[in-house]
């Protein structure tokens, strides 16, 4: 380690002394200099991605300025700061993003139209940076932008997946995968910083060595090292100069190849460690439930820790020498969910071993400035590894981990004297046969603050998961409800609607949400009410060329768009919705579908590639939908649409259009959900179950403007033992028909038996999602819902206030509730 | 959790206006501090206060150096859970630096039993607040150490220099004459077995024997009352430094590893009682039973933090205040298991090898224990010394006439590198020896083939079957002067392999004049006449004192036979090149086949200075039954060869230069410069 400050002398900054003007005429230079000189292109095609990366290029410069002044800031005023640390950033795009934070998207629209080029085009060109899964991905990259607009000094940590989430086409209704190789036309947004390069080691052996000062000390030996290279993507804050970083770490072979065992001939051996390396950042794993045991993911999950930490260490040390000494008050590390867990015991290991900490100081350091947002309630989805499989890959970390554990049992037997079976609950080590480690204890364990992401996840994790936890260290746990950026998933996605309540209460709601208040006096006003209905139409109008796009299906804009998209999994229930597109098709089939309204049922998203469950689910809906969108008595009356390859840029087309949106999850199961959020805010009233943040749309909304249904988490408690769902069906003649329906092959004429394994789901008394048990309820507030819409005054009534009533769910406000709870963190000064 | 509280603070701390008490508790809800006078009468009983982590303490004004105490602990009593506090038993301050009163097996020392066992297990005495020793030590670098094993008890019982009152004492053991002998030897430090106070196991009481060795601590900090007239800590502090005075060094054997309080129906005197779950390990869902990994009963958990402390505190305490040089880790593998395993990065290992305190303490591990994956010789870490059993074993067979043992005789005279070098250690963490305590003496080691146990009470099943050992051909005694003659002769080649070794030499108190227990392999409960020394042995053999003095004296003055690296070949060093050469019986380096059949070889150890001037040693070995024509030199340099040492009665003849007929069954050392 060395105590000399890096940096000390000899740095000079080379200084831009003017910034770059903002202007079309500018930005038009810019982009013909980058399209012409830099990538060397001469004829405009609409459709080439060299367009779209000139129009990055020149928006990058204006970034960059303002990039490396934030950066200036930071370090003068040495403020504290919140490493970010996430395995998932689901950015979407970028460039429209950029345009508006930088406040020259009308400058930019100009400067491409003078060459005939339109921004919408050059916009649809980009592909999603897709590293990430769903929810949790998408949060880690609205907090990013969030962060940046309340000028918080926080930086992304997450992984360069050489693919990230797999592309999704539908074959004779199944899902395939496709790859997302979305590196292969570059990503200019990106900068590579070689010179923050890490070394990451893995496998070897724990031993312990005299060091020079004749200490005995752990040294981790015999390791194959893999190097970390840093990526960083520019976060511009909302028109405030603000641009922070998010660092995607790619892994690289150490060397090239091992030059010695190419000489001995052995080529294939060396290029073979080489891509075992680069192996590591070459994928996203598709979802949490399948990749446990899974030895890649841990490599993911540790390389992700170590760099990152090491990075920022390396920075502490860089400014203050070897020094730890107030490190706490300067550094906090967030873990999106357990995924990063494994950081507790790496900042343990950097301490110690590295830097010579000893372990009280090191584990003082840790727990004040560690801190863990839990994502799930499904404890399935809970990381355990093999103890086997760590003392393989990560022997030291496992060493430091028994460590953490002897003297975390030590702390409960002092609080509980002599309850070993609480002492054998909360083992960081769960003993069997294949002794494993629970990450999430590890993560609480280290941890000053643990969250859940909305309020009754955040109750449930207490009473439940980790109960035992939050009766040793209650102040620690809290609650942080998530939220979407309204910039994204209003302004920029919703372009009519935006400029709407612009004219009405001005544009200080980007960065104020609750402003949004301002709307509900509106919401009888029935200009306003006409207004607001011709934005939806317009938005349905474009979805609806979307989709026609896509399956060839017309749609007319006069249904109700009732949507849902999410990932495909069972507690998500897009089965409940399925089943009641078939009772739909049932009545109309039977001569009782006069008084329903004209309805789009749209489902979208992807199911995990090893969840067979759920890819059985997609093959059905879109049986189902075949037949339904194929009879003529269904015309203009009802559709099922499976939107296929669904991804944020989808839904940035999707929410402004809905207007039912879907939230229907067994009670206790959803975390929170995201998407819920960015329906409301875009006026799509929502039908849910009291679940994850439903319960708080619902509270804020009021329950009029709500459709409830839907056993809740205590009834499901008292119905699980006693749950008899062939006993519902029977006593529930619409319900009869549909399964009726579903097992005569009504919908899978030449594919017999392959929905068996649905049809014995939702007649199993152990049924973990209860289907059967929400059917009648949710049936009827579907009922209603259509009644609803057929009032056209009271649904846009219903409609205003959903969107006046969104502002809690800013992640601006979830930004403010981290940083005032947790994080305390100083704005970024102007200067 | 740092708040922990300085743990100097347990245990009494006496000041100028009485006595702060502190002691560990997880699971008390109440703990009483009970005094007592002189004749064990109760004076007062108070209860401590509840503080942060599991820590009681209370200050009792007016209390000073000499109070005997104990503590009551109120809490769970539920076997089935490990939960044990049961306020009748008067419980041992772990932190108590002297016990007063005899430990006495009595239905009320158990748990179980509503009767009050103060009065028949020993009372705790405050004592002044030790100051660190501050004479000066010996500081034996390890190239110069000879460790010399011996029992205390057992050493001094029956030495002639010593009055009735100084048997079996520190103060026998500090006398003039015992230190004077064991320093005219020319070994460098006393490793004494356990001194920690102990209590002999309910078993032996029944058959009237009594635990001679020690391995059955009931404080690890007590000294043993039975080893003083007086103060026990006073004592040994006295002895301590009357072994600094003569130049030796002390070591301690000291065994955290079990303690007294046996298996789940033993005795409760401390650590049971104050917090069972704290202080032993017990299996996964069976916290009623204990882990066994100890053959003993119970097991230390040292994995558990304040445990850990307790191991540090009294190291530290033995080390700085009682002047202790240096530690032997009783089945040390204990030290560093974890629930997967032996870890040599066990953070007690570490805590050990780096507290400040113990910065000049030599560190030395018995590598193994009867635990799963007990058996860990070469794999602690930087700065221990291990017990190396693989010396021990290699030797004897060697010399008993064991077929193929040259090649792992070579390895064991050259330091045992396969098994230290790997882990970054020089020749010195090899603790050679051919005899401990644990095991034949080495008269017994030529004198038996058969262990002989039966005083053990066991029916002679208790004690090792592998022994290495040869009787050539008369078990036991004889008056056969053949037999006498080799056993004699084999005695001194098993001493001189050890002390011209690579390594640090560990010699058995009595081995230098042939004591035996008769057959006794394992004599740990023989506190009588088998166990105790015989002394009369130096006047049965003179000469054979002698010649150990004489081998010793050679190790000293012969830097080559200590080297402080390992030499493969050659190793140039600031001072020259010092090489290494295996020679077979015509001078040739020994090729690899020959290691299989020929039990005859010579080593020689040179070392070239860079002004040109060589010194060399060579070490002839000849197993084979018949005399061996061994030539030296082939194409060295004519080196003047001196005959220092030869275990044959005849000395070695040198035939013509560079050869010289050795007899059967010898060993010779050589020097030149």
């Amino acid at each position: 380690m060395s105590a000399k400050p890096e940096n000390s002398t000899g740095d000079r900054e080379l200084l831009q002394t003017s910034e770059l003007p903002m202007t079309a005429d500018a930005i038009l230079h810019d982009f013909t200099h980058y399209f012409g000189r830099m990538l060397g292109r001469r004829t405009i095609q609409v459709d080439s991605p060299f367009l779209y990366q000139a129009v990055v290029y020149a928006a990058r410069d204006r970034l960059m300025e303002r990039w490396n002044k934030t950066r200036n800031l930071t370090e003068k005023h040495d403020t504290r700061r919140v490493a970010y640390l996430s395995l998932e950033f689901l950015m979407g795009r970028l460039l429209r993003n950029a345009l508006l934070n930088l406040g020259i998207e009308d400058e930019t629209t100009q400067a491409l139209d003078r060459i005939g080029l339109d921004l919408e085009d050059v916009c649809e060109r980009e592909r999603d940076t897709g590293l990430g899964n769903g929810g949790l991905g998408r949060l880690a990259a609205c907090f990013l932008d969030s962060c940046a607009t309340l000028r918080l000094p926080v930086i992304g940590y997450g992984i360069r997946y050489q693919y990230g989430m797999f592309h999704q086409r539908i074959e004779n209704g199944y899902q395939v995968e496709e790859a997302d190789s979305w590196l292969r036309e570059g990503f200019p947004w990106e900068i590579e910083r070689i010179e923050f390069a890490q070394t990451v080691r893995f496998g070897g052996r724990s031993d312990v060595q005299v060091d020079a000062h004749g200490k005995t000390r752990h040294v981790w030996v015999d390791t194959h090292d893999v190097m970390a290279i840093p990526y960083d993507v520019p976060v511009p804050g909302f028109e405030n100069d603000i641009v922070n970083t998010l660092r995607l770490w790619s892994a690289a072979a150490r060397d090239e190849f091992d030059l010695e065992e190419f000489n001995a001939g052995s080529y294939v051996d060396s290029v073979a460690s080489k891509n075992a390396a680069e192996n590591i950042t070459m994928v996203l794993y598709p979802n949490a439930e399948t990749e446990n045991g899974q030895e890649l993911r841990l490599r993911q999950q540790y390389f992700l820790a170590s760099a990152s930490l090491q990075d920022t260490i390396r920075n502490w040390c860089r400014r203050k020498g070897g020094d730890f000494v107030g490190f706490e008050e300067k550094n906090c590390f967030q873990l999106n969910d357990t995924h990063p867990a494994v950081a507790v015991a790496e900042l343990m290991r950097l301490l110690t071993d590295e830097h010579g900490l000893d372990w009280d100081d090191a584990w003082d350091i840790t727990r004040k400035t560690m801190a863990y947002t839990n994502h799930t309630l499904l404890p399935e989805a809970l990381e355990m590894w093999p103890v086997s499989m760590f003392r393989r890959l990560l022997p030291r970390l496992l060493d430091i981990i028994y460590e953490i554990n002897a003297r975390f049992i030590a702390e409960i037997g002092q609080r509980w004297p002599g309850d070993n079976d609480r002492i054998r609950r909360m083992s960081l080590i769960q003993e069997g046969p294949e002794p494993m480690i629970r990450m999430a204890y590890l993560a609480i364990v280290g941890s000053f603050s643990i969250n859940g992401v909305a309020a009754l996840h955040s109750r449930l994790l207490r009473e439940g998961l980790f109960r035992d936890f939050a009766e040793l260290w209650p102040e620690r746990f809290n609650n942080k409800t998530n939220g979407v950026t309204q910039r994204r998933w209003l302004a920029a996605c919703n372009p009519g609607l935006s400029q709407l309540i612009s004219e009405k209460i001005g544009d200080h709601w980007k960065v104020e949400l609750d402003e949004l208040q301002g709307m509900a006096k509106f919401a009888d006003d029935a200009e306003f009410q006409a207004r607001w209905r011709a934005v939806k139409a317009a938005n349905k109008k474009r979805l609806a060329d979307a989709i026609e796009k896509r399956t060839g299906l017309a749609i007319s804009t006069d249904m109700m768009f009732d949507v849902q998209v999410k990932r495909i999994h069972e507690y998500k229930r897009q089965l409940l919705n399925m089943l009641h597109a078939i009772h739909l098709y049932d009545r109309i089939r039977r001569g009782d579908g006069d008084g329903l309204v004209p309805r789009l049922i749209l489902i979208g998203g992807k199911a995990a590639p090893g969840y067979v469950m759920a890819k059985a689910i997609i093959k059905c809906i879109n049986n189902v939908a075949r037949v339904i969108n194929a009879d003529p008595a269904m015309e203009g009356k009802l559709r099922l649409v499976f939107y296929p390859d669904y991804n944020v840029s989808a839904m940035e087309k999707i929410c402004p259009a809905a207007d039912l949106s879907e939230q229907i999850s067994t009670a206790g199961k959803e975390a929170s959900g995201t998407g819920n959020m960015k329906f409301m805010m875009n006026g799509a009233i929502t039908i849910g179950t009291l679940d994850g943040a439903n319960v708080e749309i619902r509270e804020a909304v009021g329950e009029e403007n709500f459709f409830l249904f839907g056993n809740t988490v205590e009834d499901i408690e008292i119905l699980r033992g006693n749950y008899n769902p062939q006993a519902i069906i029977d006593e529930d003649a619409d319900f009869r028909r549909v399964m009726e329906l579903l097992q005569s092959g009504h919908f899978n004429h030449f594919e017999p038996g392959i929905f068996d394994a649905i049809i014995q789901s939702i007649r199993e008394p152990a049924d973990l999602w209860m289907t059967a048990a929400d059917f009648r309820s949710f049936i009827d507030a579907q009922e209603a819902a259509g009644m609803a819409y057929k009032d056209e005054a009271h649904w846009t009534r219903m409609s205003i206030l959903n969107t006046a009533h969104s502002g809690r769910f800013s992640t601006d406000r979830t930004m403010r509730d981290y940083n005032d709870e947790i994080w305390h963190l100083d704005p970024i000064p102007d200067a | 959790m740092n708040d922990t509280g300085n743990p100097d603070a347990l245990g009494p701390t006496p000041d100028e206006r009485g006595t702060r008490f502190a002691v560990y508790s997880s699971i008390a809800e109440r703990v009483e501090l009970c005094l007592f006078d002189p004749h064990g009468q109760p004076t007062l009983r108070q209860d401590l206060e509840r503080g942060n982590n599991g820590t009681w303490s209370g200050f009792v004004e007016g209390c000073a150096a000499g109070q005997r105490y104990g503590y009551r602990v109120h809490g769970p009593y539920d076997r089935e859970r490990g939960l044990r506090c049961n306020p009748q038993k008067l419980l041992i301050d772990p932190y108590a630096r002297r016990l007063a009163g005899d430990f006495r097996w009595t239905e009320a020392v158990r748990d179980n039993s509503d009767l009050d066992s103060a009065g028949h297990v020993p009372f705790c005495v405050v004592t002044p607040n030790g100051a660190p020793a501050e004479e000066r030590r010996p500081r034996i670098p390890w190239g110069e150490t000879i460790f010399y094993e011996c029992n205390l008890r057992g050493f001094t019982m029956l030495h002639p220099a010593l009055d009735d009152r100084q048997r079996g004492t520190f103060a026998g053991m500090r006398n003039k004459e015992v230190v004077a002998y064991i320093k005219s030897l020319g070994v460098t430090s006393v490793e004494l077995m356990p001194v920690h106070a102990f209590i002999d196991e309910h078993h032996l009481v029944e058959k009237a024997l009594r635990n001679l060795w020690g391995y059955n601590s009931i404080s690890f900090f007590a000294p043993m009352p039975r080893f003083a007239s007086g103060h026990a800590d006073v004592e040994m502090r006295d002895m301590v430094r009357s072994l600094h005075d003569a130049g030796l060094e002390v070591i301690l054997d000291v065994a955290y590893n079990h303690t007294g309080e046996g298996g789940h129906d033993g005795p409760t005197l401390s650590f049971r009682g104050l917090d069972n779950l704290t202080y032993y390990r017990t299996p996964p869902y069976e916290p009623g039973t204990y882990v066994n990994d100890t053959g003993c009963g119970n097991t230390l958990n040292v994995e558990h933090p304040r445990v850990r402390e307790l191991v540090i505190e009294s190291l530290a305490w033995y080390a700085e205040v009682m002047g202790v040089d240096g530690f032997r880790f009783d089945l040390a593998t204990i030290l560093g298991r974890r629930p997967d395993g032996f870890a040599k990065g066990h953070p007690l290992l570490i805590d050990i090898s780096n507290d400040p305190r113990l910065e000049n303490a030599k560190l030395v591990a018995e590598p193994w224990d009867p635990g799963p994956g007990g058996y860990q010789l070469g794999n602690f870490p930087p700065r221990w010394a291990e017990w190396n059993d693989m010396y021990r074993d290699a030797v004897r067979q060697f010399w008993r006439g064991d077929h193929g043992k040259s090649g792992v005789l070579a390895r064991r005279l050259h330091g045992s590198a396969d098994i230290f070098e790997a882990g970054c250690r020089g020749p010195n963490a090899s603790i050679n020896l051919v005899t401990a305590h644990d095991g034949f003496t080495l008269r017994d080691a030529v004198s038996y083939v058969h262990r002989h146990n039966e005083a053990n009470g066991e029916d002679n099943r208790d004690g090792h079957s592998h022994n290495y050992s040869c009787n050539y051909g008369v078990e036991g005694d004889t008056d056969d002067g053949d037999v006498l003659e080799q056993r004699r002769r084999h005695r001194l080649n098993l001493l001189a392999t050890l002390l011209f070794s690579q390594g640090t030499p560990m010699l058995l108190a009595g081995d230098e004049f042939g004591n035996s227990q008769q057959g006794n392999n394992n004599a740990y409960a023989q506190d009588n006449e088998i166990g105790w020394l015989d002394w009369s042995g130096i006047d049965e053999d003179p000469d054979f004192v002698d010649e150990v003095r004489e081998m010793i004296h050679l190790r000293r003055e012969t830097p080559l036979l200590r080297l402080q690296q390992y030499v493969h070949g050659a190793l140039e060093r600031d001072d020259g090149v010092v090489r290494i050469d295996w020679l077979n019986q015509q001078g040739d380096a020994k090729q690899g086949p020959e290691w299989a059949d020929s039990r005859a070889f010579t080593k020689v150890i040179s070392h070239l200075r860079n002004d040109g001037s060589e010194s060399a040693a060579a070490i002839l070995v000849n197993a084979h039954d018949h005399a061996a024509h061994m030539r030296l030199t082939r194409d060295e340099p004519q080196r003047e060869w001196r005959v220092v040492f030869c275990s044959a009665d005849n000395t070695v003849e040198f035939e013509e230069s560079g050869t010289v007929l050795m007899h059967g069954h010898s060993l010779a050392l050589l020097l030149s410069d």
